[in-house]
């Protein structure tokens, strides 16, 4: 039975096999040289104080091929879930070939189960084995840009894509069983998933573990500056003093929940212009006041006001790393249950 | 071997155009004591028709005393149709039916009738004198 | 185990329309059974309800005294094979055959490779590229292979040429033959029925119309030929199927277990086509009456 799930998969273990392999030569090709010139140029960087033109020559070289393959680390869990789980069970009620296979000595259920656990389980050796080749040829990277939290990391590197790919394909199951056909099959899943992973991203991911608070000077703060919106002037700053951890909220606040107003500026900072519009954060512009206001204002507005950041911290990476992958297989092993159960009940 | 055909619009039933078939191989010499009928399954496997049907056939030719099925062998031609012959048949057994009555007037009952006939036949010559 | 089939009241409905409706069967063992009627009558429903392919909508049906699809064992002693023979394209035969003994316990590989061997077919060849009739013939030897009690097959020469049929029902006899396995075969054409059946089902308008013994339904059914007449005083015992009417003379076909006494009657025995069109045609003319009276169908 496991034999024949893999026969009728064979072709299309074959193709993913193929691209897996062109990806380990491209990483075999490329990552001894990016290493190369991470050890020589930006791993002592800090000791010549020319951090920041050894990243830029980093960036420059390497930037687009790293796009390029998270670009396709994200999408792979995605087009697993499509051409391997949407035509699973799709193919075959399209085809006719389910009076076949439905008619044999093995029960429905049984022969439904064997190709989930062969099929998924592919797909999750296959989107586990592009992790691992990507973490280890984007360590370098990594370390320049201290944003494990992120998605270009997070969501490619170590195990999520393992949970993703689960997820994906189980999406693709159950919309075969419930639409019979592949094609509609594809573009529901298509849909879905995009769906699912933003929404997880943005609403659950952030909450996995109460986020912690901490109130940091403004004093401290590593970039700030105006910007005009069309309500106003508006106050913003932040501080990039906590690497490889996931911000969730950062907020300028006074006592009593009081915040930065444009009203409040035009009162305490009335020789402050502001920037004219479209002007990126930290600069005046071309408006008469000067630096010394825009200096003065900052420190008035640090004697009442302080950020407040929600976030997570980095050490608690691996934490949420299980955490969300365990979350996305047990969803992919309930859509699978659910079609196995579909498919012997109400398939008739 | 004989090989059967039917013929879907003759009127005539299949099993009975296999009995017909037979006899008219009998009667033409293409069929001769001894010879061994195709098995069902052979028959079926030419023309396909149920399997019933020749078994029908293949029982009613046997009650005609025209062949006997050998169980695990086959059934078997015993009896031709050569026309000479039943006719030769018919003139001994009227002879039998006669010489039966005579030994009955002489008063002998069955069990003497048949010991006389058996002995006569064991002791006869087992081939024509010439 | 008498039954093959037993069916009680058996429908089913797609939507508001029924596909088939009030079935009462029980066919037993040992025969090859002819399901006969015209495209769109039930007769590929009926089937795969009995394999398990769809659930009833009312009613109940057994197939060799259990549900169907109640078990992978009760599933592997029945052999099915599906209107237009569905395979899978990508696979060779010999994957074909391997799914077979993987998936059947009572596989008998010998007789799956010989068969294989007497087509000339090779295993290697991708079954996408059969005929059509070499395709039921894979088709027959999956069902046959696995040594089944019953073999169920959906208008399976529908689509082949006459060389073609002819083999397939040979084969088809030769198993029946060798094997003790219950046969039910659906056609719309009665003549292939009438050479390998001898039980036959009349399906028409989604019911049952007739079901018996072949021999018994001829010996039962008697086409009567005379000057017209009124039609509606034969005594009970003898059923009215069909009857027609000219200027002077009146046919009536009928069913009757004792014989027809009636000397103004010229009695004649009917071909299994004959039987078959009776029942058909009565089954269209009361769909029609149906129609009329109700302004639509059930």
């Amino acid at each position: 039975m496991i034999w024949f799930a893999w026969r009728q998969f064979r072709l299309q273990a074959l193709v993913v096999a193929g691209v897996l392999v062109a990806v380990a030569v491209l990483f075999i090709v490329t990552g001894p040289s990016m290493l190369h010139l991470f050890d020589t140029s930006v791993a002592n960087c800090r000791a010549n104080s020319d951090c920041g033109a050894a990243t830029t020559i980093f960036h420059d070289k390497y930037d687009k091929i790293v796009q390029f393959m998270t670009t396709i680390s994200v999408i792979v869990p995605a087009l697993l879930g499509i051409f391997w789980g949407a035509p699973l069970i799709a193919r075959e009620l399209e085809s006719g070939t389910y009076r076949l296979a439905w008619t044999q000595g093995v029960m429905r259920s049984r022969w439904m189960v064997n190709k989930l656990a062969v099929v998924g389980g592919a797909s999750m050796i296959a989107a586990g084995l592009l992790s691992w080749m990507l973490t280890w040829w984007a360590t370098p990277l990594d370390i320049i840009n201290q944003n494990r939290f992120g998605s270009m990391v997070y969501d490619t590197h170590y195990i999520t894509p393992i949970g993703y790919a689960a997820f994906a394909f189980a999406l693709g199951v159950t919309a075969g069983v419930l639409f019979r056909h592949t094609l509609p099959a594809m573009a529901t899943t298509i849909v879905a998933f995009a769906a699912a992973r933003l929404a997880f991203t943005s609403y659950i991911r952030p909450h996995l573990m109460s986020p912690v608070m901490k109130n940091i000077s403004i004093k401290h703060a590593t970039n700030f500056g105006f910007s005009r919106t069309p309500s106003g002037l508006q106050f913003i700053a932040g501080t990039s003093s906590y690497p490889n951890s996931l911000v969730v909220k950062s907020v300028v606040m006074g006592r009593h929940g009081a915040t930065v107003t444009p009203q409040w500026l035009r009162l305490h900072c009335p020789k402050l212009i502001g920037p004219p519009p479209n002007a990126s954060i930290g600069k005046v512009g071309s408006a008469p006041g000067g630096p010394q206001y825009f200096n003065a204002c900052v420190n008035k507005i640090a004697q009442s006001f302080h950020i407040v950041m929600t976030y997570q911290p980095a050490n608690r990476f691996w934490t949420f790393q299980w955490y969300e992958t365990s979350i996305y297989v047990l969803a992919g092993v309930a859509l699978c249950a659910l079609s196995v159960w579909w498919v012997r009940r109400r398939v008739a | 071997m004989i090989e059967f055909r039917l013929n879907g619009n003759s009127g005539v039933s299949p099993y009975q155009q296999i009995v017909q078939q037979v006899k008219s191989a009998l009667r033409l010499g293409q069929l001769r004591i001894g010879d061994q009928l195709p098995t069902v399954k052979e028959v079926v496997g030419k023309i396909a028709i149920n399997p019933n049907t020749v078994l029908k056939a293949y029982r009613e030719l046997e009650h005609d005393g025209l062949v006997a099925a050998r169980p695990g062998i086959g059934t078997f031609v015993v009896n031709s149709f050569d026309e000479t012959t039943y006719a030769a048949q018919r003139m001994l057994r009227r002879s039998l039916e006669v010489w039966i009555e005579k030994a009955r007037r002489a008063g002998l009952d069955d069990e003497s009738i048949e010991a006389l006939f058996v002995d006569t036949f064991l002791f006869s010559p087992k081939e024509l004198v010439r | 185990m008498t039954s093959a089939l037993q069916a009680t009241d058996l429908g089913k409905r797609y939507g508001r329309k029924w596909a088939l409706n009030s079935c009462t069967l029980d066919i037993p063992t040992g025969r090859v059974v002819g399901l006969v009627g015209p495209n769109g009558a039930g007769k590929s429903t009926l089937l795969q309800l009995a394999v398990g392919l769809l659930t009833p909508s009312s009613g109940t049906i057994t197939v060799l005294d259990e549900r169907p699809a109640s078990s992978a064992e009760q599933l592997g002693r029945i052999g099915y094979v599906a209107q237009d023979t569905p395979i899978y394209p990508g696979l060779s035969i010999g994957a074909h055959l391997h799914m077979g003994a993987a998936l059947n316990s009572n596989w008998d590989a010998q007789l799956a490779d010989r068969r294989i061997r007497d087509l000339a077919l090779d295993p290697r060849q991708h079954a996408g590229r059969l005929s059509g009739g070499q395709r039921a013939q894979l088709a027959l030897t999956l069902a046959i292979a696995k040594r089944p009690s019953l073999l169920l097959m959906d208008e399976p020469v529908a689509a082949l040429d006459p060389l073609a049929r002819r083999e397939f029902l040979a084969i088809l006899m030769e198993v029946v033959a060798d094997q003790e396995v219950s046969v039910i075969l659906s056609s719309h054409l009665v003549a292939d029925l009438e050479r390998v059946s001898d039980y036959l089902v009349v399906l028409a308008a989604s019911q049952v119309q007739v079901n018996g013994d072949i021999e018994e339904l001829l010996a039962t059914h008697h086409r009567l030929v005379g000057s017209r007449r009124e039609i509606d005083n034969f005594p009970d015992a003898v059923q009215v199927i069909e009857s027609s009417h000219t200027e002077r003379q009146s046919t009536v076909t009928v069913r009757s277990v004792d014989p027809i006494l009636d000397p103004t009657w010229s009695v004649e025995s009917l071909t299994l086509e004959d039987l078959v069109l009776a029942y058909m045609s009565q089954a269209e003319v009361q769909r029609r009456d149906l129609v009329r009276t109700n302004g639509g169908a059930r």
